[in-house]
């Protein structure tokens, strides 16, 4: 994937079909967000991050999720925990401000929901090569159209921040402050990094939609072929069908029988 | 006498918005097998004439478009690009801004997907085009990680895989090494003597282009300013220094000497005919190269 998070080595969870991986990482995901008990979360996260042990996924890759983990982390803590009004107040902090019962399962559960996510994401990141998803997302009947919009963004993403990163060192080198002064200020400065930035983009986007077109694409009207048809074996459509069918389960054991919510009404 | 593979007759173009007109009644012809320089200095127009020579222009960048293009018998204002890919294959300045995918062998296969070729097809024309590149070690690379040359070859793998007859390079080494830039052009060149593909040739290094060229075009401000071979072309000096054109450094030794009145009739602008031309006086010989 973009930024080379894919980790290379011949695990079962690499050795998934590309659709089975795609719906992995949505099923997972949707999980999370479907299920608001925070022990069921503590459940699923914990698998989750056994199974990201299981790939020994080196530290400059899984640092980046966990430092994100972490400060979005503390952030979401203290929105949920200190203004979430659920429940009884449990706890006087300042004047009318209270931590109210509900409100710490419902602080884990966000908590949880978040860093199953970014290990859902860790997971998928690590197994899943960029024509893999493209290859993935389109076996599940996405339309060449959109599978070729996100095979853009992955192939396009590191080389803009790249190039971002450049304007913004030669810029630095040009004494352009953008550290030790005020915000107000600051913001200013940054348009010397943006706009640039943003012609450059422009262009590639001109070169890349001429490059596509010399290249024979045509949304309609021709039919197309494809070089790598993904393997998906019997197991990988029993693996879809459970995933696919675990996430209906729930949802209908949620929205019908009231299950896995400590909140009713609350995401 | 066969009819030529690429036709400009009497082509103006000016984009929409814009009151300059990027071209003025240029007209050309290219045969096949031909490889043609066009030269000029930024804002000449090339650029804008190579686009109109894949139907990139009128079909994606609008604008006023005058008299035609014809390509193989296609005319490029009722041609779409899509259409024209197997005709026409156009590698751009920068190798990094035209890569769809994000392996080799998935760059070069997309162009063959889009045409309806089956798989064993296209892996018959990747492993060829992948040969003909050097590029068979890298076919599972992305192509951030390659060398400027090898990502210029994967460009060209790129276009060649849809069989054109004519391959347009919009100044394929302007951001290469020197190593990158032998690469591109020695490719360039094979592909011309062994494989008879028509090649358009932008190049600001005349010095590298000199040695592939048939022919020369000067562009200046959208006007054709001559063209002719690259013997007239290069002997030229007066209108290369007016277009601001470098010229390439043995013929600038040889038109040096020749102001110093060393007897030369015609200006070299190959190595090979600058070292002749050299060891010819060098030996005292002042019979005129």
């Amino acid at each position: 994937m973009a930024y080379d998070f894919y980790v290379a080595r011949q695990t079962v969870l690499h050795k998934l079909s590309p659709p089975t991986k795609v719906v992995f990482l949505l099923s997972t995901s949707l999980l999370a967000l479907e299920v608001q008990d925070p022990r069921v979360n503590a459940l699923l996260l914990v698998g989750l991050l056994l199974g990201a042990l299981s790939l020994r996924i080196p530290w400059r890759v899984s640092s980046i999720f966990f430092r994100s983990g972490l400060i979005v982390g503390i952030a979401l803590s203290i929105s949920w925990l200190f203004f979430s009004k659920v429940g009884e107040p449990l706890y006087r902090l300042w004047d009318g401000i209270y931590i109210y019962d509900l409100a710490i399962p419902l602080t884990l559960s966000m908590l949880f929901r978040l860093w199953t996510l970014l290990t859902s994401t860790l997971i998928f990141v690590a197994i899943t090569q960029e024509s893999e998803f493209i290859a993935g997302l389109r076996k599940l009947k996405v339309p060449y159209a959109l599978c070729l919009t996100f095979a853009l963004v992955l192939r396009f993403m590191p080389l803009l921040i790249e190039e971002y990163n450049q304007i913004r060192e030669a810029q630095m080198a040009r004494a352009l402050e953008l550290e030790k002064i005020p915000l107000l200020e600051r913001m200013k400065h940054f348009m010397a990094i943006i706009v640039p930035w943003l012609v450059i983009s422009l262009k590639r986007v001109s070169t890349l939609s001429a490059a596509i077109d010399s290249r024979g694409f045509k949304i309609t009207g021709r039919p197309r072929t494809f070089f790598h048809e993904p393997d998906v074996s019997l197991a990988d459509w029993f693996l879809i069908l459970g995933l696919v069918g675990l996430f209906a389960a729930v949802f209908a054991l949620r929205t019908w029988m009231g299950y896995f919510v400590i909140v009713p009404g609350r995401l | 006498m066969t009819s030529p593979l690429i036709r400009v007759d009497n082509l103006s173009f000016r984009y929409e918005g814009s009151e300059r007109w990027a071209l003025s009644n240029v007209r050309f012809d290219v045969n096949e097998g031909e490889v043609l320089g066009i030269f000029g200095r930024s804002e000449a127009g090339k650029t804008t004439l190579c686009m109109c020579m894949n139907g990139l222009i009128p079909h994606d960048l609008e604008g006023d478009l005058q008299g035609s293009v014809e390509v193989a018998g296609q005319n490029t204002k009722r041609t779409e690009p899509q259409d024209l890919a197997t005709i026409v294959g156009i590698i751009f300045q920068e190798p990094e801004s035209q890569f769809i995918m994000t392996a080799v062998e998935d760059e070069i296969a997309f162009g063959m997907e889009n045409i309806g070729l089956p798989p064993n097809e296209i892996e018959e024309r990747l492993r060829l085009v992948l040969k003909l590149t050097k590029l068979e070690q890298y076919r599972r690379k992305p192509p951030r990680r390659l060398s400027g040359g090898q990502k210029q070859r994967v460009a060209i793998a790129s276009a060649l895989a849809l069989r054109p007859k004519i391959l347009i390079m919009d100044e394929p080494t302007s951001e290469l090494d020197p190593i990158g830039k032998n690469e591109v052009l020695a490719i360039a060149k094979e592909l011309n003597r062994e494989h008879n593909i028509t090649i358009i040739l932008v190049e600001h290094e005349t010095e590298l282009a000199a040695d592939i060229i048939d022919r020369g075009i000067v562009l200046s401000e959208g006007r054709v300013k001559f063209q002719g071979t690259p013997s007239e072309l290069f002997g030229n000096v007066e209108l290369l220094n007016r277009e601001g054109i470098f010229l390439p450094e043995v013929t600038e030794v040889g038109y040096g000497l020749s102001k110093h009145g060393f007897p030369i009739t015609q200006l070299p602008f190959t190595f090979q005919q600058g070292s002749a031309l050299l060891q010819s006086l060098l030996t005292k010989d002042r019979n005129p190269v």
